[in-house]
């Protein structure tokens, strides 16, 4: 695996490792990036062996951050340069689409807009949500998948974003 | 192995933590690119949610006090323009104003569902048209927030409300916002 694809390829599921057991996008962000760099800096230093499963090596990197409570500020400017390429904008969420997903959005039902609000906004628990909304946590589960496929749809169909 | 429902279950604390850990092993083990741009699209949906509420206090059309009173508490800084039934408010946006909304006065007493239209002046809808939106019975109005910088490259808004009356009739009124 190149570099790049390892980036390309590793870059999300950090992000996804350090939003669950962070809680903060910009922790998360922090996590992913500095797991990203020691992976790299041990590809670099051929310390990952052709036979070494490379994604148990950085989840581990990750995992021990998490651990330690990552702190790597040291890193960052060094590490910006390298990723540049992969902050993307995809990642970041673009103003035009406002105005269109607020209308996917407000054709939700009232609850599902509140699941919504509760799950990623304020990043509450399925159970948390299900106590707040009087609904059960399988419930919560079910609202929210089916809210987000409806919002992707309607986006879809409005040919914004795959 | 990963579905988008699992890795949403992953990401919104719907899975045991001895799920999470299998569900790990299995996600960065596997290294499949196709899995990182469906886990990338999932954050991205997520993040673009988050941020429609941090920018414009609502992550719907319209809104209610609490929210923008949230808004503000979080340091956001916004303008609130009553506008008048079939009236033309013109009005300029302060510089560092981050967030306009619009009051949009309605007699809701009799009142079951109200349907919002969002238009330029000359021309349809910019949007579907969105139905039964978040009102303010408290307030006798309709509150429609907007990031600035989309209020400044429009110019000119039409809002158009289509008010569905107890005994079936459906009003509608029509609210002009011209920058100043």
């Amino acid at each position: 695996m190149t570099e790049t694809q390892l980036c390309e390829t590793f870059l999300p599921l950090l992000r996804a490792f350090g939003r669950r057991h962070l809680r903060d996008t910009a922790a998360a962000e922090e996590l992913a990036q500095e797991s990203l760099f020691l992976a790299l800096e041990a590809l670099h230093a051929h310390r990952i062996g052709t036979d070494t499963p490379l994604g148990a090596y950085v989840l581990g990197i990750a995992r021990n951050l998490v651990r330690e409570g990552i702190r790597a500020d040291r890193r960052r400017r060094a590490l910006d340069v390298q990723l540049a390429p992969f902050e993307d904008v995809a990642h970041a969420p673009h103003v035009e689409l406002d105005q269109h997903l607020r209308v996917c959005i407000s054709r939700l039902t009232s609850t599902a807009r509140a699941v919504l609000v509760r799950a990623i906004v304020e990043e509450e628990t399925g159970p948390e949500i299900a106590e707040a909304l009087g609904i059960t946590p399988t419930n919560v589960r079910v609202i929210r998948h089916r809210a987000l496929a409806e919002v992707r749809r309607c986006l879809q169909d409005g040919e914004l974003r795959a | 192995m990963s579905s988008r429902a699992d890795i949403e279950d992953y990401l919104h604390g719907a899975m045991s933590d001895e799920d999470a850990d299998g569900f790990e092993d299995a996600l960065f083990a596997s290294a499949d690119p196709s899995v990182a741009r469906e886990v990338q699209n999932v954050l991205w949906l997520s993040d673009a949610i988050r941020v429609l509420r941090d920018h414009e206090a609502s992550i719907s059309m319209t809104c209610v006090r609490a929210d923008l009173d949230a808004f503000r508490a979080r340091g956001g800084r916004m303008e609130a323009w009553t506008l008048v039934d079939g009236g033309t408010l013109r009005q300029p946006i302060a510089p560092d104003t981050q967030l306009v909304v619009g009051r949009l006065p309605l007699p809701l007493a009799d009142v079951r569902r109200v349907d919002l239209e969002i238009a330029d002046p000359d021309g349809p809808g910019r949007f579907p048209r969105v139905n039964d939106v978040e009102v303010d019975r408290a307030e006798d109005c309709v509150w429609v927030p907007c990031a600035a910088r989309v209020a400044l490259a429009s110019q000119v808004t039409v809002f158009r409300l289509f008010a569905h009356h107890t005994d079936g009739r459906v009003t509608t009124h029509q609210y002009t916002a011209e920058l100043g």
